[in-house]
């Protein structure tokens, strides 16, 4: 599994399917649907840190990086982003390749794609 | 040595921070900054001093100026972490000073400490604006943060628990990966 992580807009979908060949049609943000590529894990990762299981199984994973903000006032905002942080930390180790893009550029930070 | 660990939340520069300290000789103080305000909080601490327990850390919390703190000869010095420390200074008893000592307490522990391993937090890529007090506390920790990195012998970012290395060698070859249960 590739994990791609990157900022808001900050071209990973784009990137993952110039760089690694997967069209936008194999791409889905349900963790069900029978495609390689999975994204939007940022709004979804209370549910995948109890579970991470369908996560490991997919080609790439993409999420967006939320961590590197003001400490939110709301608690459950404060959880969702130490929720994201942790399962990206899960995946990382997992992954064979984590990859972070800036600016539509892909930086492998592990391994190999 | 002087070395700076950034990241933002859950991107494991704690742990980094904390395994580059326990590679190196010697007695291990840690500069505990945070508050125990509400649950949240001591239960972050909880979680902290859990792990550090069985590496023989020493434990001093000092919730403003680390100007007088004394550091044992020869000793490694873990602040956890800058963020706390700056608002602990900037929304304490005398913000006024709050620059002078953010400065003067990074350069104390640097002069006194034999390594001196920093927390710094990313708390600058949400593109958001806040009210002035916020910004100016953003304005603030930035400076000691490159006050920090300037002195600093390495500057390593952590990201999904990987250390990238930004200013100098990585100071410590693993990863900030919790351990698995």
């Amino acid at each position: 599994m590739i994990l791609v992580i990157g900022g808001y807009a900050a071209g990973k979908r784009e990137w993952v399917s110039r760089q690694l060949g997967y069209p936008q049609a194999q791409m889905s943000d349900c963790a069900e649907d029978k495609v390689p590529v999975f994204y939007g894990l940022e709004s979804q990762a209370e549910r995948f840190l109890k579970d991470p299981k369908p996560l490991l199984q997919k080609k790439v994973v993409i999420c967006c990086e939320v961590g590197c903000g003001v400490v939110p006032l709301a608690a459950d905002e404060r959880a969702r982003r130490e929720s994201v942080g942790k399962l990206c930390q899960l995946l990382a180790r997992q992954a064979d390749c984590v990859v972070r893009v800036i600016c539509g550029v892909g930086q492998p930070i592990k391994g190999a794609f | 040595m002087v070395h700076l660990i950034m990241g933002g939340a859950a991107s494991g520069k704690s742990v980094y921070a904390e395994r580059l300290a326990n590679s190196l000789p010697g007695s291990k103080l840690y500069l505990a900054t945070l508050r125990p305000f509400d649950e949240e909080c001591r239960q972050k601490i909880q979680k902290h001093q859990t792990r550090r327990a069985k590496d023989g850390w020493q434990t001093q919390e000092v919730f403003g100026s680390m100007q007088k703190v004394w550091v044992p000869q020869g000793a490694t010095v873990l602040l956890e972490d800058l963020s706390n420390l700056t608002a602990n200074l900037l929304f304490g008893p005398n913000p006024e000073t709050a620059r002078d000592a953010l400065l003067k307490s990074i350069r104390h522990l640097a002069e006194e400490a034999k390594t001196l391993v920093l927390v710094g937090n990313d708390l600058f890529c949400d593109g958001k604006v806040y009210p002035p007090e916020t910004m100016e506390y953003l304005q603030l920790l930035a400076q000691g943060q490159s006050f920090a990195a300037n002195l600093a012998d390495t500057v390593t970012e952590v990201v999904c628990g990987i250390p990238l290395a930004v200013k100098g060698p990585l100071p410590f070859a693993g990863t900030g990966w919790e351990e698995q249960a």
